[in-house]
């Protein structure tokens, strides 16, 4: 009977090694809970995320809702049926694939920063500190790239759902947090960051990443558009967030010292304990609520650079740049993958065949009277004498709008290379005085707040200084005309930052935002739709003319998520 | 030969015994097939009137004891016909028997186990070897087409060696449908490396009843295949020979227009005279100086279309003893396709050896070496069938500077290579004990490795003559896959008076690895193929690969019982593990009941002679789908690109993430049937019939079910969500005779099916199919939604044209049109406004049609008389709907401007019917124009071409213009043999010589204008069930005429 018994033991003690037998050859694909026990891992996982936002999918779509849909474009769809040109003149449908597309890149991005934050307890690594400070770094990036994520979000859909770090099949559908609740997550995560995060500038070879500069930069924009009157804003306590606004100000901007505790607001909102906290944020052992950080650390991070440099490709990782998305052209070399920037022909080359194209409105244009900024902002059909110089005339004319400009903040001369070298500039230094200017102004020292918007406009008129050798192209400009601000009241103030700012960071993907945060979304939409550009082939743009007040501040939930999630997942009011 | 001469020395031999031994009181003799002159072995030898039997041993020899003369005495073997015979005084004899037309009652193989036939109570078909190598196929599954109910064989395309999609009673997954097939035992994917003339065997296990037992695997029905072995018998050797010529040629034109008509064609577009004028009698006529245009014009299809050649050479050698059998073969074919550069050739080895290691311990061990190589054509919208019928008839061959003028069809095939060698290796061995007389013991251990490559060449420049612009591709893509398999089996069967019991039980189980490896590159160089080398590629280079693998453990077993040989019932079970599933989910079972009852036992049916078998059959059983992905419960990471550190000249860095988001909970597909059955058998099994009614239910279907945005995942993880049921009827039925020398046989089969999809998951949204890109922009012309069959085609419904009767005087459209800026005009297409909403948008689209048969059929007529033999067999579907593509091309005058430019490479030929079809309104009296040569045609069905591009767009957008029936009814082969007399035979010294002459797709009716009626899924696409039915450029069906010879030494 022994040949009956063999095959029988035999299956047994296959049995008995079950989980062997059961698992078969993998090769080219890592599970998810192996991978990311791996140290080197965690850089790969963060790579993805910039990947996320080097895509064109999410730098077009910052630039469509941050600038073509705002009253400094008018672009060549604003008259198309098509799906774009609905959504600028705000007849889209809640399908429309823009929207999606906006809703589906930020939550790619956050699912993984989540991969990346929810693996970080299981990271096997030396105790020897070099490990611990890596962790800490790409830690702290994924929580402010995070954060980042959920701002694009609630300033475009208000509260959002929070998706939970670790996620099962039947649980991912999330219910919609309040502003409020979405807000606070974004600042929690931009608190914590500011823990872990790289205290200083990346540079040389290790540029293309977020240091602490952008984790405070975030912090006192995301602060200053919870504490701003905006529409949707009216319930929060907008004194307190000026006050924190201020706290983070006085700390990036002026040095002021500052206690974990103010940063981390430990005391008042966290129901771990330290020893919990710590741990969970791989914080030095040394670090206790009451350690002080030195202003020192962090106030000569970033500083004014020329504004004639810090666009263009040597001006890439300027001191200016709180963060900035690296892109370089290496189709030469034969790499495929979409290393270089792709947003050429939408902004300067204008070209026929993609998804839209902007150009500077005359509204944006008449701000620049007798600014030395605008020959490096906007040109007319004309190209003005300083990109002249090498012989370059971008196109313009082909969508026909009367007073054709272009934006040529963005243009790269042929000297400089291919336009893929061009690095998309997620924030820089100018804006975060500038909000600083505007969150001291409303704590009520409009003096200093002006002395800071004024550093902006003693650097704009630099551009007029004889020893720059640009400035012979702004002859029609005179340093006589183009005054720092004067002392004024709060309300006086308050417009000159706000028209400083528009200036300053005309075509940089924010002004929608900011109207909206402002709460004079409607009166603008009123006066580009009673303001038509001259049409040469008699087009009639109807930009502005169906905005709805009340509703359209906030662009609908992607009526397919609804439709997923059976309604748990609610559409806007008005929609 | 010796042997025939050595059988007749014998003979004479045995009856000088009978002289010498009369008095003796035993009879012996030996039992010969009458055909083959074998021994038979096993035939039972009774005395007529009593109990006294034996069996023939191994020679065929049997002895008897009997003290009565004269004596009758019943020989019996099943398969053949008894015979009675009277025995005086003889002391041996010899008996002839020959095979039984009438008598049906075979053994089947059923999986682990065999099984007589009147003893089923699952549906199972069985194909005889016969009918599978008179078909000249380039693969066994094709020829399994119309020969047995409830299974339906669609050729994906009709290029040599190409895939074949077999539906077992409907399509019961929007996945993988295709059955599981299990050849000697060992269960394969494809069988492509099977030649036909080893076959010796083919069951099809239909239900759940019968496929149980092969649990997670079965839920598409199993085919079972066993192939020629050796037999214990005699010391003789059978050698067969067979070889078959053919040619094949393509049986339909192309509806497109000739050169000719052509050009009037490219004014009758732009409604001017240019290539053509009007004489004075009103004629038309091509101008002179476009005269050359039409000398240098081409008949694409001709030159890319051949009357291809195909030759296969068969060598068995077979035989054995009492201890030891065998069986070599070697196979050879070569089938040419009849699009220049598609052929398919395959050589193959089979060995098989059976030794008796003690009379009761056997040890077979068997291996197959086979080596296929396809030349493959593309296929689709961008292939060379659609190029080919489409191309623009004026395009000269070469250009003026004498070079291939570079898209055409010709140059395409020129400068394009294709090949997919694969090589098969599979060896088993095999263990049969006899423990007891009830118990028997076998086990199985077989390993199989399958290779196979895409090896392809392309080049991408008109000119050789200009240096460095030659450009070519060269890819590889090697890719091996092992699998290991080890079964026991015990089987324990007695019978006790009434009760017959047979229990069988074991456990199988399998691992495999696959590993595949993609490398390609571009190169610049020459023209000729020494290019194709990876070596030559230095830019572009890309490489990658990966391996995977998954192992199963089953433990399985199955209860026969029978009562009075009446009422039989029959269980199965199976439990498999498998790591394709998550720990929790890892284990299914799969079970299986069913009873019969024999009615014509019953005592009031047993004197009715002329019933045969009446039998009842209801069965019931649970089956599985393991066709998912390997890791699909796994989350797993991988490369998603890059992200660049550095200012300066930055440096790359890999970026990686979650590409596929797991569902750790997924689980087999299941698939619950029901079988009812109906056997009757009359006149003495001459007549013969089944009917079955089934029910198939498939839940748990894996589903890609859309979550939500917020996920923040690109890819969506499968979900054990939908659910679709298939329900319908089979009958199969036959009738044989003879009359004289004159033998025939009629039999049919017919299979009703009714397709249902039930849910799709908890939103159960549709799911979209059928996506049809590149030059034609139709889009997605298919939908899977609740309630209707699946991949039902959903688009516009059209009424014809809109004549000046649909429009006001001042041109406002009367009845509903597109919402469009677009101005609608008479000769453009008419929609259907189906909400009644006054206008045509997206809420028009409707359901125009499902691709699948409702019935489809067989039937086949086989008539012998003395040598000669005639087979003629048709099959055919109906009620299915073929969604059209090529009329896209064929009728909306695409790329206007392209009528300028002789040249220009994609614009179209159209239909050859086109000036016909065309709507042309009434004649403007005052001002004629081009098209009124033609006369008016307002009852036109195709709209009238124009220049607006929005226009045409509306028109030919994604509608029921482009749904055709595909019905069809086809002689699918039509064969006549001879077979030599015996008394010929011998003077050539052969035991046997048959001569053949036959023609496959001789005639076809069908009311499809495409190039074949026969469109399976989309290459490429097959492993799901979302792109069915729709002719994109098929390669079609050839017409095959063969002749051939079978010789047995």
């Amino acid at each position: 009977m022994n040949k009956i018994l063999l095959p029988i033991i035999f299956s047994v003690l296959l049995l008995s090694s079950c989980e062997d037998f059961f698992t078969p050859v993998q090769k080219g694909n890592v599970p998810e809970e192996v991978f990311y026990t791996e140290l080197n891992n965690l850089r790969l996982g963060l790579n993805s995320v910039y990947d996320i936002m080097q895509s064109k999918n999410y730098q077009l779509s910052e630039l469509i809702f941050g600038e073509a849909i705002s009253d400094n474009c008018w672009n060549g769809e604003d008259v198309e049926v098509n799906e774009v040109g609905q959504l600028l003149n705000f007849q889209f449908d809640t399908d429309n694939p823009y929207i999606l597309t906006r809703y589906a890149v930020n939550y790619e991005g956050i699912n993984k920063c989540n991969q990346i934050i929810r693996s970080i307890p299981y990271v096997k690594y030396r105790q020897n500190g070099s490990s611990e400070k890596e962790i800490r770094e790409v830690y702290g990036q994924a929580k402010f790239l995070r954060a980042l994520f959920y701002f694009n979000l609630v300033k475009t859909f208000g509260g959002v759902s929070i998706m939970p770090e670790k996620q099962t099949l039947n649980s991912l559908i999330v219910p919609r947090s309040t502003l409020d609740e979405t807000y606070a997550y974004i600042e929690k995560d931009l608190r914590e960051s500011l823990q872990i995060i790289y205290r200083g500038r990346y540079q040389y070879e290790d540029a293309g990443q977020a240091g602490i500069g952008a984790a405070l930069g975030l912090l006192l924009k995301v602060l200053v558009y919870q504490a701003s009157p905006g529409i949707k804003l009216q319930t929060v306590s907008h004194d307190a967030k000026w006050q924190e606004a201020l706290e983070i100000g006085k700390f990036f901007i002026e040095g002021k010292d500052i206690t974990i505790n103010q940063l981390l607001k430990f005391d008042s909102r966290y129901d771990e304990t330290w020893a919990e906290l710590s741990k969970r944020l791989f914080l030095e052992s040394t670090t206790t609520p009451e350690t002080v950080i030195a202003g020192q650390q962090v106030v000569n991070i970033h500083q004014l650079d020329q504004f004639d440099r810090i666009f263009r490709v040597i001006g890439e990782f300027s001191a200016e740049s709180l963060f900035e998305i690296n892109h370089f052209n290496y189709s030469a070399a034969g790499i495929s993958g979409e290393e270089g920037w792709l947003l050429n022909g939408c902004i300067t080359d204008n070209s026929a065949g993609d998804v839209i194209a902007i150009t500077p409105s005359s509204d944006l244009k008449d701000q620049f009277a007798n600014d030395p900024r605008e020959i490096y902002t906007l040109s007319g059909r004309t190209i003005n004498d300083y990109f002249k110089q090498e012989n370059t005339s971008p196109s313009i004319g082909w969508f026909g709008i009367g007073n054709s400009l272009l934006f040529t903040k963005f243009y790269v001369f042929p000297s400089e290379g291919t336009p893929k070298v061009r690095n998309y500039r997620v924030m820089r230094f100018a804006e975060t005085l500038l909000l600083y200017a505007e969150t001291l102004n409303e704590a009520g020292e409009s003096r200093k707040a002006i002395d800071y918007t004024n550093m902006i406009r003693k650097r704009a008129r630099k551009l007029l200084d004889p020893t720059n050798p640009n400035a012979k192209y702004n002859a029609s400009v005179s340093s006589a005309n183009f005054k720092d601000l004067e002392y004024a009241p709060y309300d006086i103030v308050r417009d000159a930052i706000r028209k400083e700012k528009r200036i300053e960071m005309a075509g940089e993907f924010d002004r929608w935002f900011e109207i909206c945060r402002l709460g004079i979304v409607a009166e603008r939409m009123a006066f580009i739709s009673n303001n038509p550009p001259v049409e040469p082939s008699g087009q009639t743009r109807i930009r502005g003319k169906y905005f709805k007040k009340g509703v359209n501040e906030t662009f609908p939930i992607p009526q397919k998520e609804v439709l997923i999630s059976n309604g748990v997942i609610t559409q806007n009011f008005g929609y | 030969m010796n042997i025939k001469s050595n059988m007749i020395i014998l003979w004479i031999f045995f009856l000088l015994l009978n002289v010498t031994f009369s008095m003796a009181q035993s009879i012996s003799g030996t039992v010969i097939d009458e055909y083959s002159k074998e021994p038979i072995i096993g035939a039972s030898v009774v005395i007529n009137g009593t109990s006294t039997g034996t069996t023939t041993d191994f020679n065929g020899n049997f002895k008897l004891e009997s003290t009565k003369r004269p004596v009758e005495i019943n020989i019996t073997y099943i398969g053949y016909k008894k015979q009675s015979v009277k025995i005086d005084n003889q002391e041996f004899i010899q008996i002839l028997l020959s095979e039984d037309i009438k008598v049906l009652d075979q053994v089947i193989v059923i999986g682990y186990g065999t099984q007589k036939k009147s003893d089923l109570t699952g549906a199972v078909s069985s194909i005889k070897s016969d009918d599978i190598s008179k078909m000249a196929t380039t693969n066994v599954a094709q020829a399994l087409q119309g020969k047995a109910s409830g299974v339906e064989v669609v050729q994906n395309s009709g290029a040599p060696g190409a895939s074949t999609s077999i539906r077992i009673r409907g399509m019961g997954t929007i996945n993988n449908s295709d059955p599981l097939y299990v050849v000697d035992g060992i269960s394969m994917d494809d069988i492509n490396y099977l030649s036909s003339e080893d076959i010796a065997s083919i069951e099809i296990l239909k239900d759940a009843t019968s496929a149980a037992i092969y649990g997670s695997r079965a839920a598409n029905g199993v085919v079972l295949i066993t192939t020629k072995s050796g037999k214990n018998s005699k010391k003789t050797m059978n050698i067969n020979i067979s070889t078959s010529f053919g040619a094949q040629e393509v049986w339909k034109q192309p509806n497109v227009m000739d050169k000719d008509e052509f050009i009037y064609f490219s004014d009758y577009v732009l409604n001017q005279y240019v290539k053509t004028d009007i004489d004075t009698e009103g004629k038309l006529f091509v101008k002179n100086e476009f005269q050359g245009m039409l000398e240098n014009g081409n008949n694409w299809w001709d030159m890319t279309t051949r009357t291809a050649l195909m030759q296969k050479y068969n060598l068995a050698v077979s035989g054995g003893d009492k201890n030891l059998n065998y069986y070599v073969s070697g196979n050879y074919q070569k089938t040419e396709g009849i699009v220049l550069q598609s052929g398919y050739d395959k050589k193959a080895l089979n060995a098989k050896i059976n030794t008796n290691l003690f009379p009761n311990l056997t040890l077979g061990t068997a291996i197959t070496y086979a080596q296929e190589r396809r030349q493959v054509v593309n296929e689709g919208t961008w292939g060379i069938i659609k190029t080919a019928i489409n191309y623009n008839p004026l395009t000269p061959l070469y250009d003026i500077n004498g070079s291939y003028t570079w898209t055409t069809p010709v140059e395409n095939l020129r400068r394009t290579s294709y090949n997919a060698p694969a090589n098969s290796l599979i060896g088993q061995i095999n263990l049969d004990w006899d423990i007891t007389k009830d118990l028997r013991f076998s086990s199985r251990a077989s390993y199989t490795n399958y290779y196979s490559d895409k090896d392809q060449f392309n080049i991408y420049n008109t000119n050789p003559e200009i240096v460095g612009t030659i450009r070519y591709d060269v890819t590889r893509n090697p890719t091996t896959s092992e699998n290991l398999s080890f079964d026991n089996i015990l089987t324990f069967s007695k019978k006790l008076k009434d009760h017959e019991l047979t229990i069988m039980g074991g456990q199988t189980l399998e691992t495999s690895v696959y590993n595949t490896t993609i490398a390609s590159g571009t190169g610049y160089g020459g023209y000729e193929e020494y290019y194709d080398a990876l070596n030559f590629t230095t830019r572009m280079q890309n490489v990658g690969g990966y391996s995977a693998g998954w192992s199963a453990l089953s433990f399985l077993g199955r209860i026969n019982y029978s009562y009075k040989n009446k009422y039989l019932f029959q269980s199965n079970f199976r439990a498999d593990g498998s790591s394709r599933f998550s720990k929790a989910n890892r284990w299914g079972f799969f079970p299986s009941a069913s009873i019969g009852w024999k009615l014509n036992a019953e005592p009031f049916l047993e004197d009715v002679q002329a019933i045969s078998l009446m039998k009842l059959r209801a069965g019931w059983g649970q089956l599985g789908n393991n066709r998912i992905g390997n890791y699909a419960y796994q989350t797993t990471v991988n490369s998603t690109g890059n992200y660049i550190y550095g200012n300066g000249i930055p440096s790359i860095t890999p970026a990686m993430s979650i590409t596929q988001y797991g569902n750790e909970n997924i689980k087999w597909e299941r698939t619950e049937s029901i079988n009812l059955g109906f056997d009757l058998n009359l006149f003495d099994n001459r007549f013969t019939s089944s009917i079955d009614l089934f029910e198939k239910y498939t839940y748990d279907m894996l589903v890609a079910v859309p979550i939500v945005y917020s996920a923040g995942y690109s890819s969506t993880p499968l979900q054990n969500a939908g659910s679709v049921k298939n329900i319908g009827f089979e009958i199969q039925s036959s009738y044989r005779d003879q009359i004289g020398d004159f033998k025939y046989e009629i039999s049919g089969n017919i299979t009703r099916l009714k397709n249902t999809v039930i849910s799709l998951g908890s939103s159960n949204e549709p799911i979209i199919g059928g996506n049809l890109t590149g030059p034609n922009p139709l889009g997605y012309v298919n939908r899977t939604v609740v309630g209707v069959p699946i991949g039902c085609f959903y688009g516009y419904k059209t009424a014809g044209i809109l004549t000046s009767d649909d429009f006001t005087t001042e041109g406002k459209p009367l009845v509903p049109v597109f919402s469009s800026s677009t101005q609608f005009q008479p000769g453009d297409m008419k929609f259907v406004d189906i909400n009644n909403d006054n206008k045509i948008d997206e809420n028009d689209k409707t359901f125009l049609g499902s691709p699948h048969p409702d019935f489809y059929y067989g039937f086949n007529l086989n008539l012998a008389y003395k040598g000669f033999d005639l087979q003629c067999f048709f099959q055919g579907v109906s009620g299915n709907k073929i969604y059209n593509v090529m009329k896209y091309f064929q009728y909306s005058a695409v790329n206007y401007n392209g009528v300028w430019n002789p040249s220009a490479a994609n614009y179209s030929n159209v239909a050859k019917d086109y000036f016909e079809k065309v709507y042309r309104p009434e004649t403007n009296t005052n001002a004629l124009t081009y098209r009124d040569n033609w006369g008016a045609n307002t009852t036109g069905t195709v709209p009238a071409p124009n220049s607006d591009a929005s226009r045409n767009a509306i028109n030919f957008i994604n509608s029921d213009f482009y749904i055709e029936d595909g019905s069809y009814l086809r002689l699918k082969n039509i064969q006549l043999g001879y077979t030599f007399s015996e008394k010929i035979c011998k003077k050539i010294k052969i035991k046997n010589l048959k001569i053949f002459v036959s023609a496959t797709n001789l005639l076809t009716i069908t009311n499809y204008t495409g190039l074949d009626p026969e469109i399976g899924k989309k290459v490429g696409t097959e492993g799901n069930n979302l792109f069915v039915g729709i002719d994109e450029g098929s390669y079609p069906q050839a017409r095959t005429y063969l002749a051939g010879l079978v010789i047995d030494l």
